[in-house]
């Protein structure tokens, strides 16, 4: 299957090695990703925040392309993916109407093609996953952090459950680690507010990364690079808990050099994985 | 003695309607309040929002800070029982304090930097915004260790990007009504 494929501004930058691991595993499970022709910012909380029409044209732009390259498109962030996924639905149900999109964005637009996120799209081939394991994650406690926007709202992302979700926990079974029974899953980590309210995002990563080592999780395994840099960089300092994404552990388990990804992170996770025996 | 406040048939139409939700649903079981991760920094909760949205008393929110410490988690829109989308009533109220010049907040002033870029440049350029920002907040120490680790590990550019469709984002922004500088 081939999807235009949505990195997003953190997939250029502060999640440089989700992007570069989702292209390495999907490579390696046949799914083609094609990076999308000059893709715009899909606006995020702050066009959202600051008027509908703008939300709507920043977002359209990026689909529109991706149409023109007829194929569905793929995101690696659950904010630029439930975004692009809103505009598409409402032009799909005909609440935002075609000529008006298309005109916001002088270009055509008529929501043919889906959007979906690199989580769905790879849990929806469990039996491929497993076929390419080689190196199975024995011994590794995750714990698997699904955040707000894979799941809610539910009418929007069309994904999995939105208080329990299972589908990351299942992913990191079939690679043979243990996936923790937690409460933090889809907790939120503050991350909107990031830039402007550093203490509220502290108290709630501080709380999710606080349930993780509760259960005694080796590492929070995340789908967000936002969370992720938020959950690395702004959890209670002592005993750091690693975070990496689900991509970097099928890279891992599917025996590619995962270590360059690793290297990356600001809470370095290489010692666990040692500690493990997996690296 | 205290006010009596009364729901109007203009409030309750208002409010059917009000930023696509059915706000005239909401029977005040606090439930939103409950499980909002940022309802302990609001000073008006979610459920007394929608009451307040109920009965037309908007202008008092536009001015709160409490719109602005919503995260647009929809967690409490996923758990309303009458399905009200609680946020989307909230994005409404902020829609209508930043176009009437009423919004007090450093969150504001943020979205308004934050598109200004995307403006310029077609994507986010975490550096210029994070600078802006310190500029903005006169906040000049926190972080910097940080943000040079950031760099180190080659996390942050140190160049804005731009789109080859030149122009494609100041046409989106003057179509779509949105002044930002
Ligand atoms: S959960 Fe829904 S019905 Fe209950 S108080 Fe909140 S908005 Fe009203
Ligand atoms: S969307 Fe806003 S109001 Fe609702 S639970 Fe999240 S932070 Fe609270």
């Amino acid at each position: 299957m081939k999807y235009a494929f949505y990195p997003g501004c953190a997939g250029e930058t502060t999640a440089r090695e989700y992007n570069s691991s989702t292209l390495a595993v999907c490579s390696a499970m046949g799914i083609e990703l094609v990076e999308m022709s000059d893709w715009n910012c899909c606006g995020a909380s702050s066009a959202h925040s600051t008027s509908r029409s703008l939300a709507h044209a920043l977002t359209g732009r990026n689909l529109a392309i991706a149409e023109k390259q007829a194929m569905p498109m793929a995101a690696i962030c659950p904010a630029c993916f439930v975004r692009m996924r809103e505009t598409c639905l409402q032009v799909k149900n005909g609440s935002l109407s075609k000529d008006e999109i298309s005109s916001l964005i002088d270009k055509p637009y008529t929501a043919s093609f889906d959007v979906r996120h690199i989580l769905d799209i790879v849990t929806a081939e469990t039996e491929a996953v497993k076929k390419l394991v080689v190196k199975p994650l024995k011994g590794l406690r995750a714990a698997a952090y699904y955040g707000c926007y894979l799941v809610r709202p539910r009418e929007l992302t069309g994904f999995d459950d939105t208080e329990n979700p299972v589908s990351m926990d299942n992913l990191l079974e079939s690679l043979g680690a243990d996936a923790a029974d937690w409460g933090g899953k889809v907790d939120c980590c503050g991350g909107s507010g990031s830039f402007t309210d550093r203490s509220m995002v502290k108290e709630l990563a501080g709380k999710i990364s606080d349930s993780a080592r509760e259960v005694h999780a080796d590492v929070i395994v995340s789908a967000c690079g936002l969370c992720q840099a938020n959950l690395e960089t702004r959890q209670s300092g002592k005993n750091a808990l690693p975070v990496v994404y689900f991509t970097e552990l099928m890279g891992l388990a599917f025996g590619l050099d995962a270590r360059k990804w690793f290297k990356k992170h600001i809470i370095n996770p290489i010692p666990v994985f040692k500690k493990r025996g997996l690296l | 003695m205290s006010t009596v406040h009364k729901i109007t048939a203009a409030s309750a139409s208002a409010a059917a309607s009000f930023g696509g939700s059915r706000v005239n649903l909401c029977y005040q079981c606090m439930t939103c309040t409950l499980g909002c991760p940022a309802a302990g920094r609001m000073e008006i909760h979610p459920h007394a929002i929608m009451r307040k949205i109920q009965l037309g008393e908007v202008q008092e929110l536009l001015v709160s800070s409490a719109i602005w410490k919503c995260l647009g988690c929809e967690t409490c829109y996923s758990r309303c029982p009458n399905e009200i989308n609680i946020p989307s009533a909230i994005d409404e109220l902020k829609h209508a304090a930043m176009s009437s010049g009423k919004a007090k907040s450093i969150s504001a002033a943020f979205h308004n930097i934050f598109l200004g870029g995307i403006k310029k440049n077609g994507l986010l350029f975490e550096l210029g915004l994070m600078l802006r920002l310190k500029i903005a907040m006169k906040d000049f120490f926190s972080d910097t260790f940080l943000g040079a680790l950031m760099i180190m590990k080659g996390k942050l550019s140190l160049r804005p990007h731009s789109l080859r469709e030149s122009g494609a984002m100041k046409k989106i922004f003057e179509k779509s009504g949105a002044g930002t500088n």
